[in-house]
């Protein structure tokens, strides 16, 4: 499978499903069906470096609101640890859809890496004790601790604009670059 | 002996205080009675006199960069005018660095500041007076002050969709496109700033 910026999604991550909060399967492509799309793709629930990105991204969620993205989370643990890390990352009043895919369909999909290097290898050993120190802390392995994450941007013309394959813990895109993205994609509209 | 046990209590205090620029000045207090301690001895030590040297200098540097960066900095009308209306977010500091990565520039009424179809190399906010914004097979709109002029192209690089001309006498802040994302890449707080308020700009565009 080739994702490529600029290229329509492929049709298996468009047609991949996740679980939303009451474990009803949602596909993937009605994320960005009426509008743009954010996806992050955290490891499992319980991971720190996921816990530092939703922190970076927080503070950015009114903006991509207002420019009319939706930003949808993926995780993979069971539901229960969907809700626990909603309210853990104080993300319930926010707008925001918290999804999770325990199949790993998505991920495969959306071509992630799934490393043990990526968890426990000496970059991601030293990315862990940098997060424990700046105060991420992990309240266990919530979800498959190989699979890592990564970072879409999708048009709603089904085109993806960003692609971000984390290759270990730590290893998020970085949300400036995603607003600008998304800043790029809604005035590109504007224009036409 | 005196002096050796005043400049360790001098350390003591320093790790005590929370202020940065407070814990330099008490480790050069210590630093110097340290030395003094060091004179007054029969042999005075080169080498450790030497590495105290060393350490008071820098703390000196780092002491004089803190002040100056703590400096309360006057603005200028025009700079209170965007502070108030477009950046209030923004320290008066960051505003001026900001600003000086641009220069002001004045226009006559009538004057065009962005030709449809042309490739922008600036990106235009108005300080004071109005322009119109005249789109193909759309009605103009009006724009003044702390609007932004050119920041689709911006953000997109592509060429303008509308003539932007100045209705009145007008002044602006230009921002060569190249030096001002050159300076952002290396703010990257600031960066989000602009992102914020260009973004904030956008989605009122796009509700109209």
């Amino acid at each position: 499978m080739i994702l490529a910026v600029d290229q329509p999604v492929p049709s298996a991550l468009a047609h991949a499903t996740v679980l939303d909060a009451t474990g009803a399967e949602v596909p993937l492509a009605r994320c960005w069906a009426d509008r743009d799309a954010l996806l992050v793709f955290v490891r499992h629930f319980g991971c720190r470096g996921c816990s530092e990105h939703v922190a970076a991204l927080r503070p950015r969620l009114d903006e991509l609101a207002a420019l009319d993205v939706r930003v949808a989370l993926i995780g993979n643990g069971n539901a229960q640890y969907l809700a626990a890390f909603v309210e853990r990352e104080q993300l319930a009043d926010y707008a925001i859809d918290v999804f999770t895919d325990p199949t790993l369909a998505a991920y495969r999909a959306a071509d992630f890496e799934r490393t043990w290097l990526g968890t426990i290898g000496p970059r991601a050993l030293a990315g862990v004790a940098g997060l424990a120190l700046r105060g991420f802390a992990s309240p266990g392995i919530h979800g498959d601790l190989t699979q890592q994450g990564g970072t879409l941007y999708i048009t709603r013309a089904g085109v993806l604009a960003f692609y971000h394959r984390s290759a270990r813990v730590g290893d998020n895109a970085h949300v400036v670059d995603v607003v600008d993205v998304a800043l790029a994609a809604r005035a590109t509209e504007q224009l036409a | 002996m005196i002096l050796y046990h005043l400049s360790n209590g001098l350390y003591l205090l320093s790790y005590a205080v929370r202020d940065i620029l407070w814990l330099r000045l008490i480790t050069v207090i210590a630093g110097a009675t340290a030395l003094a301690s060091m004179f007054v001895k029969p042999e005075p030590p080169p080498v450790a006199i030497a590495w105290n040297l060393v350490f008071l200098c820098i703390n000196l540097v780092r002491i004089h960069i803190l002040i100056r960066e703590r400096r309360p900095i006057p603005l200028s009308a025009d700079e209170q005018h965007l502070a108030k209306l477009v950046f209030p977010m923004l320290r008066p500091r960051e505003l001026v660095r900001l600003l000086r990565v641009g220069a002001i520039a004045d226009h006559t009424a009538e004057a065009a500041l962005v030709r449809r179809g042309t490739t922008l190399d600036r990106l235009l906010l108005v300080v004071r007076g109005t322009a119109r914004v005249e789109l193909a097979n759309k009605p103009g709109v009006e724009i003044g002050d702390g609007a932004f002029v050119g920041e689709l192209c911006f953000l997109t690089g592509k060429p303008a969709a509308a003539d932007v001309i100045a209705a009145t006498t007008m002044r602006v802040v230009e921002w060569p496109t190249a030096a001002l994302r050159k300076f952002l890449d290396d703010e990257p707080d600031l960066r989000a700033t602009m992102q914020q308020v260009l973004g904030r700009d956008l989605a009122a565009k796009l509700r109209r």
